[in-house]
């Protein structure tokens, strides 16, 4: 009986078997390996060599080339369901009812297909987060961290569109809520500002386009559809052809440490081969686990006439739904995630120093970076967390013990700081849902208004810009921290007085009925971190870093706008402020 | 060793993971299979098949020259476990009821009959299944459940997001009333006696006092017909039910309307804690029915609902006939019988139904109240109604019963009759 070994030896030095790899006889020399991955048309992706640096898990965490398993598992699995799946209204829930309890495997590879999506979801964003950690976005990189952004919105798409193929209610309703945020665009949806201006109706916008009609209905059906298996995959593959081709010509981010360390290297084959397949592995071992378990989602068939109470959108868009409650749907759905994703985009062109931690988690390098890129996810992930799971009937508040059968008391009244009146021609002031504020009819009150408007927005980017360049005093930062807690404790405690003070005034005790505790340190807390992020850090950092003014300006912007979010959460869930400046002609709530 | 070293090389050396990796993962795979592969309705099919093979085997010892029980296990052998299905395009009814219930299979059992007691192999001929074909009709039609689930609880139910559970007892002949539109008639239909039980509650009670079906009644509460007979569930408020989540389907819903307080069932907001306004409760009497009543009268407005039958199913029938009534009385008797006076004056007239919040408590009486009026003054007061009706508590809610005005609906000789009906019941009044 021949060994393991000289079977082995035999079939991959047999004439069939070296045909297929080029090379001639395998001799397992590193010139034998290099040839392995050169002669390879798949393994070529890859370098022959590589830093030992950037073979270790820990540094991608394998999450870039763990997506992209992702999109062939669903590719796969997408393709073997297509077999059984027919898009139309009629056939369409049938065929998923089938799947589960008529095809052999089918319900195993619908939760297969689910489980996979949300998991590539998530991977992708933690992927760009890694990336974001090891600098690997700095130049030479900065195009290919943009093509990664716009391959994060079209998973995003990807697996919104098959959201709607099972045509239950999760689905229509989903779908629904998400669209009807395309319908707020400026000019080209019926609901935005300015549409009214372009001639644009919910027959001709944004919204129709995507749905084939006007509501989400048969065309919406095949439309998302050919977008789910054919249109958009057909887009993230050319992308992320980009995006790899990108990688190899750019190098990969584990670059030469700065001082031109001697690095030990090993090669591709088999080090980072096999490492990539036992991520691979161990991924399928969590998806098919998972699958066996839990089954994906199939509520009743799809009904246009009832609309499950709260109705949510997926969940990696519920951060932008939760945003509904603060904003304009226009700013919330279209204006805010059109600046996240540019100014992620634009994040590489606002480096100071393309050098500085590259290839390495690079905390203590780039703590101003890290720290609000880090917060500005955390902000995301809290935002979906509150619709999620917090978000019940009404889209009312829940907390997790809550029965969402209990019946909620009404909230108290919201109310708005500023209200401009265009049709009226009036400003009003501290503007209640039940009670009228106080009102300033004609030009002047518009006037006072705008002025208002423009001072309190006007004082907070103008101050949030000026403050960290032109405060020159370096400070421990410890000691800083220590003396904002205590500053923001004492604003806290005089808004108290002032509330006290003024709670004779009707429209204050109308407003805010109570100022406790909880109202301190809801002050006290969003105050802190105001500051801290939106102050103490740039004035720390970015006084003397080598930012041109545009580049700072666009920093310091976005951080503003972000704590703005903050802000205004603050106002909304402590105070009921439902705007601080409305504007109801063109639809400007903020 | 340090911990990290321990790890990496040691407890979770790549030569480790990638053995216990593959191995998880064809592991995994294989219990997927083996999951897929073991459905519950194939061990009924082979229970089935052995029961029936050493049944006709032991038929074929005893009698060796039929050959009915030989041809039948040659049948039952070529049939294999396979999933079964009756398929009804017409009706959009895919039922695999008959995977497990092999008895009620077409192929397997042409007459529908089984010698077993037991679920589910029991089949019995019956009058209902000889006059619906499985080909023709499949089940689910007029059973309800799930057809397409090849589960024992998604198939009957009730389970989450299948809305139309197995219609079991009285309910089941609401399906009838589908395509048959005599279930009235007790030669012509004479399993329906449940439904005619719940219709003569139905106008005793006067529902339609309030209630309207497909638009005809009082307006003061839903639709029965349109609203409620097909109610989504996700449009039901049940937190007031003391159902168990398994326990909430619309038939129970109906139900409770008939055995639980109103008041409790739907109690409104009467303190205006979540809503602008405060919120009467349920305006509907506590009628308090016994089981069968209840069932009877749940059946009757479950039949109400709308299935979209293609027409060509539709059965024929005659007419319903009028009823005739010889005096003024017995015509006016029926006419405050046909709107549902009933509902807020009782059925004979002596009034006594509770309205929250109303100045007066509860519902004039009719025997006491129609002597103070004259015949010109009570015909005005019934074509005028009383709407808005006083509130006790000018701060709570409306009370949610009123008397509308029947001057479009109660006209003519109607109007005279029932006129001459209540004068007969109303207790005479002393001349001054």
């Amino acid at each position: 009986m021949p060994s393991l070994q000289k079977i082995k030896d035999t079939v991959i030095n047999s004439q069939v078997w070296r045909s297929m790899f080029r090379g001639g006889t395998w001799k397992d020399t590193p010139r034998d390996r290099a040839q392995h991955v050169l002669g390879n048309v798949w393994l070529h992706l890859h370098p022959v060599r590589i830093r030992q640096r950037a073979v270790r898990f820990t540094y991608t965490w394998g999450l870039g080339g763990l997506s992209f398993g992702l999109f062939m598992i669903l590719t796969i699995t997408g393709i073997l369901l297509m077999f059984y799946y027919r898009p139309s209204v009629e056939l369409a829930y049938r065929d998923i009812k089938d799947l589960e309890f008529a095809v052999s495997l089918g319900l195993f590879l619908r939760n297969l297909h689910r489980w996979s999506a949300h998991t590539m979801v998530l991977f992708v964003i933690l992927h760009m987060v890694r990336v974001f950690l090891t600098g690997a976005y700095k130049t030479p990189r900065e195009f290919n961290w943009g093509v990664g952004v716009v391959l994060l919105v079209v998973t995003l798409f990807l697996s919104f569109t098959g959201y709607l193929l099972p045509w239950d209610q999760l689905a229509l309703w989903a779908v629904t809520v998400g669209t009807n945020m395309a319908s707020a665009t400026p000019f080209v949806g019926a609901e935005g500002p300015f549409s009214n201006l372009v001639g644009v109706t919910n027959a001709n916008d944004a919204r129709f386009a995507l749905l084939g009609g006007t509501s989400v209905g048969a065309n919406t059906l095949i439309r998302f559809y050919v977008l789910h298996c054919v249109a958009v995959p057909i887009v993230a593959g050319a992308l992320m052809i980009v995006h790899f081709w990108r990688i190899r010509k750019d190098g990969f981010s584990a670059a030469p440490l700065p001082g031109d360390v001697p690095e030990k290297k090993m090669e591709v084959w088999p080090n980072l081969v096999v490492r990539e397949y036992i991520g691979a592995v161990l991924m399928l071992v969590f998806l098919i686990g998972w699958s066996v378990l839990q089954n994906a989602p199939l509520e009743e068939l799809a009904n246009a006439g009832v609309t499950p109470n709260p109705s949510k959108a997926p969940w990696y868009f519920l951060g932008l739904q939760e945003l509904l409650v603060y904003f304009d749907p226009w700013l919330a759905g279209v204006v805010l995630p059109g600046v996240i994703a540019t100014g992620l985009m634009a994040i590489p062109y606002m480096d100071p120093d393309p050098k500085r931690g590259v290839g390495y988690y690079s905390i203590k390098e780039r703590p101003f970076a890290n720290t609000v890129f880090l917060f500005g996810v955390g902000l995301w992930f809290a935002l979906i967390f509150i619709g999620t799971v917090l978000r019940g009937p009404n889209w009312s508040w829940y907390w997790p013990w809550e029965s969402w059968e209990t019946h909620k008391a009404l909230p108290p009244p919201s109310w708005s700081l500023i209200l401009i009146d265009l049709t009226d021609k009036a400003g009003v002031f501290f503007n209640s849902q039940r009670t009228p504020g106080i009102r300033v009819p004609g030009l002047l009150g518009i006037g006072a208004a705008l002025a208002a408007a423009g001072g309190l927005f006007g004082t907070y980017f103008g101050a949030g810009l000026l403050l960290p360049r032109w405060v020159k005093r370096e400070w421990s930062f410890s000691k800083s921290l220590t003396v904002t807690a205590v500053a923001s404790l004492f604003v806290g405690v005089l808004a108290k007085a002032a509330h006290v003070f003024l709670r004779s005034h009707d429209f204050i005790g109308r407003n805010i009925p109570q100022f406790g505790p909880t109202e301190i340190a809801y002050v006290t807390a969003v105050l802190f971190v105001v500051v801290v992020i939106g102050f103490l850090l740039p004035q720390k950092y970015l006084r003397t870093s080598p930012l041109s003014p545009v580049q700072y300006v666009t920093a310091m912007v976005l951080l503003l706008m972000m704590l703005g979010v903050i802000l205004k959460m603050g106002a909304r869930l402590g105070f009921n402020i439902k705007y601080i400046l409305s504007l109801p002609s063109i639809n400007l709530n903020i | 060793m340090s911990v990290k070293e321990y790890l990496c090389n040691h407890l979770f050396s790549l030569r480790r993971l990638f053995v216990v990796g593959n191995v998880l993962m064809l592991g995994l795979l294989a219990a997927a299979i083996v999951k897929d592969h073991r459905r519950e309705w194939k061990s009924f099919q082979k229970e089935f098949y052995r029961r029936e093979a050493a049944r006709l085997k032991s038929e074929i010892a005893a009698a060796p020259e039929n050959s009915a029980p030989i041809k039948k296990l040659a049948l039952l052998r070529g049939q294999g476990i396979k999933l079964r299905q009756l398929m009804v395009p017409a009706l959009d009814r895919y039922d695999r009821c008959v995977t497990c219930h092999l008895g009620y299979d077409p192929v397997i059992s042409p007459t529908q009959e089984t010698v077993y007691e037991d679920a589910p192999f029991q089949a019995r001929p019956n009058s209902l299944h000889a006059a619906h074909s499985a080909e023709k009709f499949g089940c689910t039609v007029c059973h309800e459940g799930q057809g397409l689930a090849t589960t024992v609880s998604a198939a009957h139910g009730p389970i989450r997001h299948w809305e139309d559970p197995l219609r079991r007892g009285p309910a089941l002949e609401a399906s009838c009333a589908k395509c048959h539109s005599n279930l009235w008639d007790e030669n012509a239909m004479p399993f329906t006696k449940n439904w005619r039980r719940g219709e003569a509650l139905f106008q005793k009670l006067g529902c339609i006092g309030c209630h309207q079906i497909h638009g005809q009644g009082g307006p003061i509460s839903v639709d029965l017909a349109e609203e409620t007979a097909d109610k989504p569930l996700s449009r039901i408020d049940f937190s007031h039910t003391g159902l168990s989540p398994e326990e909430r389907t619309l038939e129970n819903w109906i139900r409770l309307h008939f055995i639980k307080d109103p008041w409790e069932l739907v109690p409104g907001d009467p303190e205006g804690k979540h809503n602008e306004e405060p919120v009467a409760p349920s305006g509907m009497p506590f009628f308090n029915l016994n089981k069968e009543d209840a069932d009877a009268l749940t059946t009757f407005v479950l039949s109400l609902g709308n299935d979209r039958i293609p027409s060509h199913f539709l059965a024929r029938s005659a007419p319903r006939p009028t009823p005739v009534y010889r005096t003024a009385n017995e015509r006016g008797r029926a006419v405050y019988d046909k709107f549902g006076c009933a509902a807020c004056h009782a059925p004979d007239g002596t009034g006594g139904v509770r309205n929250f919040n109303y100045e007066n408590i509860t519902e004039p009486s009719l025997v006491k109240m129609v002597g103070t009026y004259n015949r010109d003054e009570l015909r005005e007061k019934l074509e005028k109604g009383v709407a808005p009706v006083g509130k006790k508590d000018p701060h709570g809610p409306t009370p949610s019963l009123y008397m509308p005005a029947w001057k479009e609906k109660i006209k003519g000789q109607e109007m005279e009759d029932l006129l001459t009906y209540l004068f007969s019941i109303a207790e005479k009044q002393e001349d001054w």
